[in-house]
């Protein structure tokens, strides 16, 4: 990069930072370190909601999701926006009622403090892992592509995050989330901008649509149901309602955002922007991938998008294998370029011709791509993550590329900062307050609450470095997530919709689940994404066979 | 018209618009194959 760029990433980094920290002016009660003192409008609760969810990976990994496999990935999506009208109708109106400043108060509430001690600990379990991750996926890509070793990027990150959320609490976190947001935003629509404008002169924006449709990249919607298929219309719109419902409605993470809403209305108002606003943000992010796989159509690209992967590779016992495979995917590649201005100038058999040199290339980059993996330290064996900063670093102008490093960095630093916040507010509330100091003062309170935010922030900088040398503990944290998502979000629709199940019959189901749920995984029974919809499930009926034979309460 | 009509009326609007953001991919699938 050049020092243009460091000025713009270090300058764009700084100004979020203070302006944060400005706005939040030091909380001097709980109230406003945990809930903004509910003073948030609409669209600040929005943001915040829509920058917790986008991480980092989002940002590097969506595009590439594009590039590489079109744009069939926008279909997870169709199950949030039902998600957000059922959490508009029950949850924001019990939790508001109740007054709460973590979601698992309320589970106290409904059935009794056991089973809101264990939602809370399967909570923290999760996402202190997940955060830790959340640290560390960004920073090995950053570090690879900015040349600096990954320990300094993940304490960057991590110790950003750390200043403001321990200064500021929820109000730091909000405040900088409507400026990431806004300026994420205007980065992603410059590089849509900016990947049109460097197609050929004789590429405009219909003929490249006409291009990735021609190589299948325009695959938005599949309707046909497959158990297989991770991405269908019924997948998105089923599973994917399971799992917005049980992130959105049960994840402190999120329930802290909509929370600091100044009343029901504006919290509500906030989702439901956030149920609008969602699929058209991933479609467009996906179409940016698109337009950055029809621009490679046009020009050269490296057989595989990580350089320390490749540089690894090359000094390697399977050099020659790599050298050999390389120069035939470059030879592909030029005949490719001639097949697809063919498409463009609707000669017959062109879409057919282009195809199949496509696959070829394919066929030759899973080769190369198994030999990556043979001498990867830690066993990655795609480089989806890192297309579009490669795209960003070689074909952008000097500043736009500092501008979108910049909004990888504020993606990551969002929902960090969120995890984080979540994750004190749950600490404190939930063990500190119920089982410590049930008569604590406020003072006591907030500074139990910055000293966890801080001690979460040091242990998920642990973890991030613990998952540094592990490499795929990122699919690791998201089994991990699946094992018990399930259990809470059948605690929660049992708190919910089934007036006549208790406490003990509640709390015993959940136990019960658990153990079915790790048992069927363990003996991989089913993909761990479905474990989510298993968990719900069974506490529903285990709940309500128990409170059948168990006496009334 | 009532705060729980306007309301209704919003989450209604919500279901709309995903179905047509469903309708519009699928004519952008259809349209470019």
């Amino acid at each position: 990069m050049s020092s243009i760029d460091w000025l713009v990433l270090v300058g764009t980094l700084a100004f979020i930072i203070i302006y944060g920290i400005y706005k939040s002016k030091g909380a001097k009660n709980i109230q406003t370190y945990l809930l903004a003192d509910k003073q948030l409008p609409w669209y600040h609760v929005g943001l915040s909601v829509m920058a917790t969810q986008a991480s980092a990976i989002t940002f590097l990994s969506a595009p590439g999701q594009g590039f590489n496999d079109g744009l069939r990935f926008v279909q997870f999506y169709f199950g949030l926006p039902l998600a957000m009208v059922v959490l508009c109708i029950t949850f924001i109106p019990m939790f508001s009622k109740l007054n709460v400043y973590t979601a698992y108060e309320f589970i106290e509430k409904r059935f009794d403090n056991k089973t809101r001690l264990l939602t809370a600990f399967l909570f923290l379990l999760q996402r202190g892992l997940s955060t830790g991750v959340t640290i560390y996926a960004p920073a090995i890509i950053l570090s690879t592509i900015l040349g600096i070793d990954v320990t300094y990027t993940i304490i960057a990150n991590g110790i950003l995050v750390i200043v403001y959320t321990v200064y500021g609490g929820t109000k730091a976190v909000s405040y900088t989330q409507l400026l990431q947001m806004s300026i994420i935003f205007g980065g992603l629509i410059l590089a849509g901008y900016m990947v049109v404008h460097l197609l050929p002169a004789h590429i405009g924006f219909k003929q490249a649509l006409h291009i990735a449709g021609s190589m299948q990249k325009l695959n938005a919607i599949e309707t046909k149901f497959d158990w297989n298929n991770k991405y269908n219309i019924w997948s998105g719109i089923i599973g994917g309602f399971f799992l917005q419902l049980s992130y959105f409605g049960t994840d402190q993470s999120q329930v802290g955002r909509y929370l600091t809403g100044s009343s029901i209305k504006h919290s509500r108002l906030g989702l439901l922007m956030n149920a609008l606003v969602k699929i058209p943000m991933q479609f467009f992010i996906l179409l940016l991938g698109v337009f950055v796989f029809v621009f490679y159509q046009f020009n050269s690209a490296p057989i595989y998008f990580n350089p320390t992967a490749t540089t690894q590779l090359q000094t390697s016992k399977y050099a020659d294998s790599a050298l050999q495979l390389q120069n035939k995917y470059a030879t592909l590649a030029q005949a490719k370029q001639q097949l697809v201005n063919n498409i463009t100038a609707q000669q017959p058999n062109a879409i057919a011709q282009a195809m199949q040199a496509d696959t070829q290339m394919q066929h030759i980059k899973k080769q190369y791509t198994d030999l990556v993996k043979d001498v990867s330290a830690n066993g990655e064996a795609s480089d989806t993550n890192y297309v579009f900063l490669y795209f960003i670093t070689h074909q952008l102008p000097v500043g736009i590329v500092g501008l979108l490093i910049a909004i990888i960095f504020l993606a990551a630093m969002g929902s960090t900062a969120s995890g984080l916040n979540s994750l004190a507010s749950t600490f404190v509330i939930d063990f500190y307050k119920a089982l410590f100091n049930k008569n604590g003062t406020d003072a006591q309170y907030l500074s139990a609450s910055r000293w966890a935010t801080l001690g979460w922030g040091i242990f998920c900088i642990i973890v991030a470095f613990f998952a540094s040398r592990l490499g795929n503990l990122i699919e690791a944290v998201n089994i991990l997530g699946s094992l018990f998502y399930g259990t809470i979000l059948g605690i929660f629709l049992v708190a919910f919709y089934m007036k006549q199940v208790y406490a003990k019959a509640v709390f015993y189901a959940a136990l019960i689940t658990e153990v079915i749920v790790i048992f069927v995984w363990y003996k991989d029974m089913m993909a761990f994404l479905w474990l989510n919809v298993l968990g719900c499930i069974c506490v529903c009926l285990i709940s309500w066979v128990l409170q059948k034979i168990m006496p009334k309460q | 018209m009532t705060s729980a009509r306007k309301w209704k009326l919003a989450y209604a609007i919500v279901i709309v618009m995903l179905v047509v953001y469903i309708i519009f991919l699928n004519a952008l699938t259809a349209s470019y194959k």
